[in-house]
């Protein structure tokens, strides 16, 4: 009886030293598909603007509508920004509360920090040259999140299996 | 006319204003707003300080912020011409810092001054105008300008000469005319995002934000209008209007700063205008609507009227 119920405690062991090595795998493996999201939001802000000449709100709002998962971000900017708040407090506000569910590192999030402070600010030619800087720069971290993931993935895969079972081990 | 401040305008303007703001806003025509001095209402013909609202210019860019919705790029123009156009029709007028490049004004940036301009809709005042403009024996209209100092109701009286003409009035057996309206300054109609706030008539097109002189051919070549209405005559290329209107047979409304007929003889491009004869009547109106003096092309005066108060 005390055999099996150590059996059913190191399953249990390494199923949830698994789990919590899996919300590392998610993330990483996020990650690149969040910042390909977000070139395509930053890709659509920029044809808005040129071609609609649509307001910010406008476009977040449009954006809020889309079915990809980023737009959970764009959803809670638009109620940001119908509570009154600016397009800068908003994006901050919204980064702030889905911190958690968004796949995004620290840089990433100081990228878009940055943009929130300068998106609206200027006339449509410097807004297009902070959108493109804004992109290259995302798409720098997307390659760089592209290398992170096939490393850190197999690592945090790994870590799991043999972290629990280490815990089994000194515990038995 | 207005006896509070319209909803629209109350958005732009900061939460804590609405409650100081509105029980002092009988007839209130105009928001003044200058860094470091005090909020100031235009309440019928007088200026009335209101000195528990300081303006600052953290203020101003909250302003100019919330009317823009952060988006400065979508209003380029505006700021590059000195003014928005918010919804209601309401004119938002902008004083500041300017910046210019190759002797053109690219933006106008640390904004000292605003000036909100509330939109008034006097329906019915161009009404007996309609007795000097309208040929009932030939059933036509006279091509006519409205002229009249800055702020004088000008555009009021031809907003609403617009609106009649269009919708037709069955009592003097005016029909309804099909008429183009080219608001560069987004006066007349007071659009905003392109549709117009204010009752400019049923058979009326608008051309907003769009330049006289390019206008007035676009309406002419796509909407086949009756009458054209413009503002503000009083560039060189606005003689071209004029000169396309005689051609196509329209009949044109227009408006021109001055204070009397013998005024727009001193004013050069005017003063050709008005030699031209092409403006079969000439209207002076003073004091908001409150005085009207009509007259004809040579400035023999046909008529008028005064009132007491504008209703």
């Amino acid at each position: 009886m005390i055999l099996f119920l150590k059996v059913i405690m190191a399953v249990a062991i390494v199923y949830t030293v698994i789990r919590l090595c899996r919300i590392k795998v998610v993330f990483y493996k996020n990650r690149p598909k969040t910042l390909r999201q977000i070139v395509y939001s930053l890709q659509n802000f920029s044809n808005q603007m040129v071609f609609s000449n649509e307001l910010l709100p406008d476009i977040v709002h449009n954006m809020s509508k889309e079915n990809y998962p980023i737009s959970a971000l764009w959803q809670q900017v638009n109620s940001e920004l119908q509570s009154g708040n600016t397009f800068e407090s908003s994006l901050e506000k919204a980064l702030q509360k889905l911190q958690g569910q968004l796949s995004l590192a620290d840089d990433d999030l100081s990228c878009l920090k940055v943009l929130s402070t300068q998106l609206g600010q200027s006339d449509l030619e410097n807004q297009l040259k902070i959108i493109k800087i804004t992109m290259d720069k995302i798409l720098l971290l997307e390659k760089q999140s592209e290398q992170e993931k096939k490393q850190q993935v197999k690592l945090w895969n790994m870590l799991g299996v043999l972290g629990g079972l280490t815990i089994v081990i000194l515990l038995w | 006319m207005r006896d509070f401040i319209p909803r629209e305008v109350l958005n732009i303007l900061p939460y804590a204003w609405g409650s100081k703001l509105s029980h002092l806003a009988g007839n209130c025509y105009e928001i003044r707003l200058r860094v470091g001095q005090p909020l100031v209402l235009r309440v019928d013909s007088k200026y009335l300080a209101v000195a528990e609202i300081v303006i600052n210019s953290s203020v101003l860019q909250t302003i100019i912020q919330n009317i823009c919705q952060s988006s400065y790029y979508a209003y380029q123009n505006e700021l590059k011409l000195g003014y928005f156009t918010i919804e209601g029709g309401h004119r938002v007028g902008l004083a500041g810092q300017v910046i210019v490049k190759d002797n053109e004004v690219l933006r106008i940036k640390n904004f000292s001054s605003l000036n909100i301009r509330i939109a008034r809709e006097v329906k019915g005042a161009a009404h007996r105008l309609l007795d000097y403009c309208f040929d009932k024996a030939n059933k036509s209209l006279y091509s006519t300008l409205i002229i009249a100092p800055p702020g004088g109701g000008k555009t009021t009286m031809l907003r609403d000469l617009a609106r009649l003409c269009s919708s037709g009035l069955t009592e003097i057996n005016l029909p309804s005319y099909q008429v183009s309206v080219i608001d560069e300054r987004s006066e007349i109609a007071s659009s905003y995002s392109g549709q117009p706030q204010l009752d400019i008539g049923t058979n009326t097109d608008v051309l907003d934000s769009c330049p006289k002189s390019l206008g007035a051919m676009m309406m002419l070549r796509a909407m086949g209008p009756e009458i054209l209405v413009v503002d503000e005559l009083g560039s060189a290329s606005d003689v071209e209007i004029i000169e396309e209107c005689l051609n196509s047979g329209v009949t044109l409304f227009a408006t021109a700063h001055a204070s009397s007929f013998a005024e727009l003889n001193k004013r050069p491009t005017l003063k050709d205008i008005i030699h031209s004869k092409v403006f079969k009547r000439v209207v002076l109106v003073v004091d908001q609507g409150k005085k009207v003096s009509i007259y004809n092309g040579n400035g023999d005066l046909l008529g008028g009227w005064q009132v007491d108060t504008v209703s």
